[in-house]
């Protein structure tokens, strides 16, 4: 399980990168990181939207509500070009600290 | 004793409530989150769960719902402004719906007393009467609603909030429709009656009116001190401004039907006239006063 910090700070680059698979909705969202993390990334699943309704304000992501193939209304979600802006410069930064602590991790201990 | 049977949708409909009670969210975000919610107890039922258990676990990862409702309302800060703004406009045209109802009520009395040929004081006096039950009713209407013990059918009532705009929409289509219908007694009451007449019962009417009008207001602003302990900050602050501009409202279109609307009136005797312009004078200046004193 992630810290809350880290699920604060890994949302947006998260939502954006699934977005980049094509447009999706809150459920399916969240079913899509619970698989690829393995069920170790979770969410309270509610505080998504208010996280999603900020990225759309912020000109990062577009709504429409629209009916599924089962007949149910979901709200869809689909990248802008912002969205692929912050999301390069986010993969940027995530890279940064990855590599640098991988490289530290690597390091064979001087004990 | 059996259980009842669990039953989805009263349980979703009583989840979306806990969303709109502490700080209210727009419909939509609500509705978007209703769908997850139902995708996720499909899903949860397809690994074997009951629907109650479904339910149960699925409101669970949905989280509170106060902390949701909190961030969603720093996304959207004109939401909770605005959905505040609505219902009191919608408490606006409540209470101008219910004036309007009573003079209306008291201009019915009087035209029915006149086909009895009652002088016009005596009419004029039926007419505050008939206008201080028909508020009275409302002010009780008023109280049993608001301090009510039991709340009676609920889902009802949920549905028509639900629809605000419909709501509002509906309240002013028959504001307007009373307006139209209180603007035509006059006019009918002017060719059944002497200037005389007419004269004494607008006399009375439009002071008695008043008073009931008053009496009425004083009966709502019990129900706001008895409420004023509970409510939130920003609504206490803007609720004494409300009460001023129903206030300024009400005293700034003086009733000028007695005079303008009967050609007769230049014939009324010359005393009954006096007091007539008299009280017209007042109105005008009480409708001044709080122009002058609220509106600058």
């Amino acid at each position: 399980m992630l810290s809350k910090e880290l699920v604060a700070a890994s949302t947006v680059p998260l939502v954006l990168s699934v977005l980049t698979e094509g447009e999706c909705y809150g459920y399916a969202l969240i079913q899509r990181i619970k698989e690829l993390s393995g069920g170790r990334i979770q969410w309270t699943e509610g505080m998504l939207y208010p996280v999603l309704h900020w990225m759309e304000k912020e000109g990062m992501i577009a709504s429409e509500w629209r009916e599924s193939e089962s007949g149910r209304k979901r709200k869809y979600y689909r990248l802008k070009t912002e969205g692929r802006t912050a999301l390069l410069e986010e993969q940027q930064q995530w890279l940064t600290v990855h590599e640098t602590l991988k490289k530290l991790w690597q390091l064979p201990r001087s004990t | 004793m059996a259980t009842p049977p669990f039953d989805l949708n009263l349980a979703i409909h009583q989840w979306r409530r806990r969303f709109t009670q502490a700080t209210p969210v727009r419909g939509d975000s609500i509705d978007e989150m209703e769908a997850h919610l139902r995708d996720s107890v499909a899903a949860l039922q397809r690994q074997s769960l009951t629907q109650e258990e479904a339910f149960l676990v699925a409101s669970r990862r949905m989280g509170p719902s106060d902390t949701i409702t909190a961030e969603l309302a720093k996304v959207h800060p004109g939401d909770v402004r605005r959905n505040r703004a609505g219902w009191m406009l919608a408490g606006v045209f409540v209470f101008i719906l219910i004036t309007d109802f009573a003079s209306l009520v008291s201009g019915m009395t009087v035209l029915l007393g006149n086909l009895w040929s009652i002088d016009g004081l005596r009419l004029g006096w039926l007419g505050v009467v008939a206008s201080g039950l028909a508020l009275t009713a409302a002010a009780l209407a008023i109280f049993s609603v608001v301090f009510g013990r039991k709340s009676s059918n609920t889902a009802v009532s949920d549905r028509w909030l639900a629809k605000p705009a419909f709501l509002t929409t509906a309240l002013l289509g028959t504001v307007i429709a009373l307006k139209l219908a209180g603007g035509a007694i006059p006019i009918l009451l002017a060719r059944q009656m002497s200037p005389t007449g007419l004269g004494g019962v607008y006399t009375v009417l439009g002071w008695g009116g008043l008073v009931a009008q008053v009496l009425f207001l004083a009966a709502l602003a019990l129900v706001f001190v008895r409420l004023a302990s509970q409510l939130v900050a920003p609504t206490r602050s803007l609720a004494p401004l409300i009460l001023v501009a129903l206030l300024v409202s009400q005293g700034a279109e003086p009733r000028v039907e007695a005079q303008t609307t009967t050609p007769q009136a230049a014939e009324t005797k010359s005393s009954q006239r006096a007091t007539l312009d008299q009280a017209m004078k007042l109105w005008q200046a009480v409708g001044k006063g709080f122009k002058h004193s609220f509106l600058k």
